[in-house]
């Protein structure tokens, strides 16, 4: 049987140990901390069809079907619920971006509408715009919902993933902390940290973290249901009744900490407390870092290129909006591994397009 | 006032009155109000059902609008009043010492830093057991570095460096060197009826001692002797678990106070009185009293970047320090019961400690009297837990989480604090684990708690 060395613990790792596990076969995940440790566990477990780009709308509706269709059996409930997204267009930019966006959403069939910020209980004069069709669910409770199923068929091996062993062109396996662990297949699941790996593999894979921090406050009365996003920052209630969310900046890309910024939690409070009724005073419980896995075009790295060697597969990049497309992405790629069945999504989002220069162009980073 | 819990409904007031513990700030129609008072009626409505329902019960993933309706209802406030702007403003201090106490303001008369502390007069001058001696003594540090103490709160560490909240006003600190003298917390056990109003810590019971006439202590430290003596009372303590030190327990004895060992224990409300069952006996009672173990506030010092360990010889947590209170993976110092310590002499020496090396090895000296003496001779023994009375009651008093709902997850193989809140749910209310973390994790023998993030209180 093919042995498949998974490197990374995340959603996407945990997703496809769970669709090899579903064909009957046994894996290997090599997770450094802990399962979701790192940008799994950190994000704010929003789904969405909308997105800047035709083949990420594509993208997703497969994937978010199908990662409703997962919330409803997991042995943990992930919670999945459609409470859209609301973007308050307070500025001409945000407006003529989504007056735009509107056709395109529209010709793809998840068109949304355009309404009154006050119908939606959102404190603000300016217009909205609703995409209902997209929700929450619990970053958490999904990938142990899933690692719960299969976990008789995982081995799950602590430690880091250094060297990638390869003879004659096929991969062989990987050595963690120094032991080498055999392989057929080993696929690179690291998020943010896939470029760092396969550079010092020797592999050019445009990969780069970029810090983000998310807050959270007390609670409030569940009130404001979709997905609020301004100009500045972006925040949503919880079912418990936090309101989480966070700052939309671009900063330098690296492996900074996971400090927060007192800076980015007053932006954050100001838009919560303007815009949510009730929430004037409202202060917040705590704040966390983690990274978003950007790529040059904002889209995610799926498959294998043919300069790699024999046996090596990528599932990373998803810059922002890796969480929910785990599910779908998983059976992706265990169809691709042990079926060699190619759905189109590996041709379209395949490391080749950056030497190829057919970039997808994802302006979309939520 | 009467506070009902978030989910289950649970009649609740604060178990201790320190600042961010559960039920101590009550929102009023938009207004924080602090709210330490006791509670007389006992008894009311609640629904105590699993959390873990919410997986089990698949029916409810098929009804999408049921948890939306579920939120609608919990027990949570319905707005929050604007409140005032802070202003910033960067301070450059040398030394910083977060925390008073004994050590505290010891650390503070040796140097020539400020002391940042949000509860200056501690339970120290509520103890009837200490000599006015003591206390004089250091109300007179008080008095002569009055200029140098802030009343704040250390909300801890962001980019632009450490946070303190006095006043309206945010000090920005980015101090060369920190002293943590944070102190320590007794922390309510496990067993069935932990939740309820009159299930108070030492601390609260020197508070209110006038107003309770029959209590029974639960605990396994020194200060559960202490509280015993104070009140007259039985000591019960989880079966085998013993972490007096030589001279409390001859002083128990000679004083006739009684210590039981329990496999069982629940509590349950009786009129406006506690009616206290364990396998070998019952009381009513007005307040059952806990002092299990002082266990040290580690949040800040973890937030601050200072390792710490699980000391499996009293079931408590420990910043890593040597003996002179210095902590070498974070560059600072700890002093007190934030290491520990839960001894008057003790404590004034280590806040000597890092100052003075006299001090060091008449502290060192008197360590090896106590329990927490092999914590620096690491010879660690695991012992069971001095939380752990009997099965039942409450994980989390902020998210109503149960007791059976962790060894659920347990049981599913999440043995660890950090797993018990990711698929548990603990850790993640309104005190953000400054309880249920410890609790749990000691039970669990779990090495590492959660991370503690910023803000160490809501801002």
């Amino acid at each position: 049987m093919i042995m498949v060395v998974i490197l990374g613990g995340g959603g996407h790792g945990i997703s496809l140990a769970y669709h090899l596990a579903k064909k009957g076969v046994p894996s290997t995940v090599v997770e450094m901390f802990r399962i979701n440790y790192g940008s799994s566990g950190r994000n704010a477990g929003r789904f969405r069809y909308h997105f800047y780009t035709r083949e990420n709308v594509e993208f997703a509706k497969e994937a978010i079907p199908y990662l409703l269709k997962m919330c409803r059996e997991l042995p943990l409930n992930p919670v999945c619920v459609k409470t859209g997204y609301l973007w308050v267009l307070e500025d001409d930019r945000s407006l003529d971006t989504i007056k735009r966006m509107d056709g395109i959403w529209k010709s793809l069939g998840v068109s949304g509408k355009f309404l009154d910020c006050a119908e939606v209980d959102i404190k603000s004069e300016a217009q909205c715009y609703l995409a209902p069709q997209d929700g929450a669910f619990h970053h958490d409770y999904l990938t142990f919902g899933m690692y719960e199923e299969v976990k008789d068929k995982v081995t799950l091996i602590p430690g880091e993933a250094k060297e990638l062993v390869i003879s004659g062109g096929k991969v062989k396996g990987v050595k963690v902390d120094g032991k080498l662990i055999s392989a057929d297949a080993v696929v690179v699941t690291l998020g943010a940290w896939s470029g760092k790996f396969m550079k010092e593999n020797g592999i050019s894979l445009p990969v780069e973290p970029e810090k983000k921090e998310i807050f959270i406050t007390e609670d409030l009365k569940y009130r404001v249901k979709p997905l609020v996003i301004t100009p500045k920052v972006y925040f949503s209630h919880t079912l418990k009744g936090e309101i989480i969310g966070g700052v939309e900046d671009v900063r330098e890309r690296g492996f900074l900490d996971f400090n927060v910024s007192l800076e980015r939690m007053k932006l954050f409070l100001k838009d919560v407390r303007r815009l949510v009724k009730g929430a004037e005073g409202i202060r917040v419980l705590r704040g966390w870092a983690g990274y978003y896995e950007m790529t040059p075009d904002h889209s995610h790295v799926m498959g294998y290129s043919e300069s790699w060697p024999e046996g090596l597969f990528v599932d990373a990049g998803y810059s922002g909006h890796g969480m929910m497309f785990s599910p779908y992405s998983g059976k992706i790629m265990a169809d691709l591994i042990l079926d060699n069945v190619k759905s189109r999504f590996i041709d379209i989002f395949s490391p080749e397009r950056f030497e190829k220069n057919r970039l997808v162009d994802e302006r979309m980073v939520i | 006032m009467e506070v009902r819990s978030k989910r289950h409904g649970r009649i609740r007031a604060p178990f201790d009155c320190e600042k961010g513990l559960p039920y101590t700030e009550v929102n009023l129609n938009g207004k924080l109000v602090e709210n330490c008072e006791p509670v007389t009626g006992l008894k009311g409505f609640s629904l105590p059902f699993s959390g873990m329902y919410l997986h089990r019960v698949k029916f409810i993933r098929h009804v999408p609008w049921l948890l939306e309706k579920i939120a609608e209802r919990m027990n949570v406030p319905e707005r929050y009043s604007a409140l005032e702007e802070y202003a910033e403003e960067r301070i450059n201090v040398d030394t910083l010492i977060i925390g008073s106490g004994l050590s505290g303001l010891t650390a503070l008369s040796r140097s020539k830093g400020i002391l940042v502390t949000n509860d200056l007069f501690t339970d120290l001058f509520d103890d009837p057991l200490h000599q006015g001696e003591l206390v004089s003594k250091i109300k007179e540090v008080i008095k002569q570095n009055e200029s140098r103490i802030i009343q704040g709160d250390f909300m801890g560490k962001f980019t632009e460096g450490f946070v303190v909240r006095a006043g309206k006003k945010l000090l920005l600190i980015s101090p060369s060197k920190v002293i943590f003298a944070v102190g320590g917390r007794y922390l309510p056990p496990i067993f069935e009826g932990n939740d309820y109003p009159n299930v108070i810590s030492r601390r609260l019971y020197l508070k209110r001692r006038s107003i309770y006439s029959k209590v029974v202590v639960l605990g396994s430290s020194d200060d559960a002797i202490k509280t015993a003596l104070v009140a007259g009372a039985k000591i019960l303590i989880p079966r085998e678990v013993r972490l007096f030190s030589r001279r409390y327990l001859e002083l128990a004895e000679t004083k006739g106070v009684e210590i039981d060992e329990v496999n069982f224990l629940r509590v349950k409300p009786k009129d406006s009185k506690l009616s206290v069952e364990w396998d070998r006996g019952n009381q009513l009672v007005d307040a059952v009293v806990f002092a299990p173990v002082k266990q040290p506030r580690i949040e800040s010092m973890a937030n601050a970047g200072c390792e710490y360990r699980f000391y499996p010889n009293m079931g408590i947590y420990l910043p890593e320090h040597e003996m002179d209170g210095y902590m070498r993976s974070c560059g600072h110092f700890v002093v007190g019961g934030a290491r520990g310590i839960w001894d008057d002499e003790a404590s004034m020496l280590s806040g000597e400690a890092p100052f003075n090396p006299e001090a060091l090895s008449f502290l060192s000296y008197h360590l090896k009297e106590m329990p927490l003496h092999e914590y620096y001779t690491r010879n660690f023994v695991s012992v069971r837990s001095p939380y752990y009375y009997s099965p039942g009651g409450y994980a989390c008093f902020c998210e109503d989480v149960l007791w059976s709902d962790v060894e659920q997850v347990t049981k599913m193989g999440y043995d660890n604090v950090e797993l018990a809140k990711r698929v548990g749910g603990i850790g993640l209310g309104e005190c953000q684990g400054k309880v249920c973390t410890y609790v749990t994790g000691s039970v669990l023998s779990s090495q590492k708690l959660i991370t503690f993030r910023s803000p160490l209180y809501p801002m």
